[in-house]
């Protein structure tokens, strides 16, 4: 499962805290995945996506 | 729950919702980012208090609950907040008046679970208000209240603005500050989704199910534990129908129980754990004795004739219908099973309550479910409120279901009744209401492992629930019975479960006042909150 965050991210931290083991608030202030294949993290990274306030987080 | 929010609207709609508020708000920077959509916006402000509470408060336990919320007025993409003075106030009224605005409440939750890390889940829910056309008297005399001082908006629609909606598309206690349904759904959703049982049949060991005789205005409703439980009861008051109840006795032999069986019917309810009984052999389950197993099903009944048809009653083929139904849960894993049904159903189907002046000022009552939590310990219960009293909100005292006023609107508290009629008629005139007429029988389960002693030492502490909750209460009209049935690992000091228990009581009686609906031509509590 591939996940991405869009340049909409906005650094709140939420998915990082629903997702810790796919996201991270990186030095520059925004999300990224730290995770090649999130494929065991599905449900969690489905709650972050419905999370997200800006909508940034895609999965396929 | 823990709610972390300074706002008294939201803390009150959560305490009338049944929740025990812990109160720990937090502060955070509210700014809105450059061209942040609004919606964006009170998600992001509801996650961002919520992490900050998180931060303060430390690891939530397993079930504990923490809630944050930030609610938005706006109109096109501009956002009223607090007014900062009485002019503010003004110009944000007139900028409201005779237009649709929005009304946005970001909704932050989060809920412990077996991991380190909560589980956080963030919503928005909006409302559509229209405002009419607002005089410049108008606005000003409502200004000069004080109340828009403090309300997102400068406007409470649950006070002097009322008057100003014209309509309102949307849930209205999202426009007072918290939009609670959604909350509750929210809450059970991530229950579920994190294996924490947000109903009895989903605690290990445990399930129950209920028969409804609707047009008969009676029902069933049992509670199993195929596996056999370790059993308590306390039964108070002016001797309920009760069935199996001297075997729970602490030194009598057996030591298992089965089933409880919660039924209307008053003396002829009894045929219904007679059948449940039956069912439980056919399945195999029970004590083995020889010649075959004798299943130990205890149980109590209330009285519920007048309601619907007084000949109608539940019978042994129901009793046998609500086991078959329950042990077929029984068979799925509980994180999957369906919660219990509440209100007009099973043992609450023919419920009333506040009957000291008759039926025709009494109220619809039901069946009712709570579910608490302790570190690891889970305490569930049942309840079938039929009380003669009034049920009241434990924290706050209100009234939430019981005797009606002539006026056919409000409550009337019985328990003043009973006094004040006490010191103005002759004490030798005064009506008693039908003996035995009332009852609230209950169940609580837990996965503590207690022994027979334990286990009615907890039912005993559990029972003051019912003072917490029913006014007046173990009158001598009322037959009230607690079983305890427990089976589980957990190893805690009785009285951490009799606490707990008597907090899930609590909840499961006030469920019983808030999930019946209006029916035999009684009013029921939701229908009277506005």
């Amino acid at each position: 499962m591939k996940v991405t965050v869009n340049e909409e991210c906005i650094g709140c931290g939420l998915c990082e805290s629903t997702a810790a083991d796919v996201f991270s608030i990186n030095d520059d202030g925004v999300a990224e995945v730290i995770i090649d294949d999130a494929a065991d993290f599905e449900d969690d990274v489905q709650e972050a996506i419905d999370n997200c306030p800006v909508s940034a987080i895609e999965a396929e | 729950m823990i709610l972390a929010s300074a706002s008294p609207r939201r803390k009150e709609l959560l305490e009338n919702a049944g929740f025990d508020l812990v109160l720990e708000p937090a502060n955070i920077d509210e700014a809105r980012l450059p061209d942040e959509d609004p919606l964006s916006l009170v998600k992001r402000l509801s996650y961002e208090k919520a992490r900050a509470a998180l931060d303060a408060h430390g690891p939530l336990s397993y079930g504990e609950a923490l809630l944050a919320a930030d609610t938005i007025v706006w109109i096109d993409n501009k956002i009223l907040g607090k007014p900062t003075n009485p002019d503010d106030a003004y110009r944000m009224l007139d900028e409201l008046s005779g237009k649709t605005h929005h009304v946005s409440t970001g909704v932050c939750l989060a809920l412990g679970t077996q991991n380190n890390q909560p589980a956080l889940r963030t919503v928005v829910q909006t409302s559509d208000v229209t405002f009419r056309q607002l005089g410049e008297d108008e606005i000003r005399a409502y200004v000069q209240t004080g109340e828009p001082m403090d309300k997102a908006g400068a406007y409470a629609i649950q006070g002097g603005a009322g008057q100003f909606v014209l309509s309102l598309e949307g849930d209205y206690d999202n426009v007072v500050g918290l939009p609670v349904t959604r909350v509750l759904e929210e809450l059970a959703y991530m229950r579920s989704r994190h294996g924490i049982p947000t109903s009895i049949t989903q605690i290990p060991s445990f399930t129950a199910a209920n028969v409804t005789k609707e047009e008969g205005g009676t029902g069933c409703t049992v509670i199993i534990c195929p596996e056999g439980a370790t059993a308590g009861v306390d039964v108070r008051g002016g001797a309920p129908a009760t069935r199996e109840t001297d075997l729970l006795r602490p030194e009598e032999t057996v030591q298992v129980l089965n089933a409880v069986m919660l039924a209307g019917g008053s003396v002829f309810g009894i045929a219904a754990s007679c059948g449940a009984t039956e069912e439980l052999e056919r399945a195999g389950i029970g004590l083995n004795v020889g010649v075959g197993v004798a299943p130990i099903v205890s149980g109590a009944c209330l009285f519920d004739l007048p309601v619907g048809d007084p000949s109608c009653r539940p019978t042994a083929a129901d009793g046998a219908e609500a086991v078959a139904k329950a042990l077929k849960q029984a068979s799925i894993p509980p994180a999957q099973r369906a919660p219990l049904e509440r209100g007009n159903v099973g043992a609450g189907t023919g419920c009333t309550v506040g009957k000291l002046n008759g039926p025709t000022h009494a109220m619809k009552c039901g069946l009712g479910e709570g579910i608490r939590f302790a570190g690891s310990l889970v305490c569930g219960a049942v309840a079938a409120v039929n009380a003669c009293g009034d049920v009241m909100n434990p924290r706050t005292g209100q009234i939430l279901a019981g005797q009606i006023a002539d006026d056919g609107q409000t409550l009337q508290s019985t328990r003043e009744t009973l006094l004040s009629r006490a010191a103005t008629m002759p004490l030798d005139t005064m009506q008693e209401p039908l003996p035995r007429t009332n009852t609230t029988i209950s169940c609580v389960v837990t996965n503590a492992c207690l022994t027979k002693a334990e286990a009615t030492k907890v039912a005993q502490m559990a029972a003051d629930a019912y003072a917490h909750t029913i006014s007046p209460t173990h009158t001598t009209n009322d037959g009230d019975t607690v079983f305890v049935m427990a089976k589980g690992e957990i190893q805690v000091p009785v009285d951490v479960v009799g606490a707990l228990a008597t907090q899930a009581l609590e909840d499961a009686i006030v469920d019983g006042a808030l999930s019946a609906r209006d029916a035999y031509g009684l009013k029921a509590a939701c229908n009277l909150r506005l």
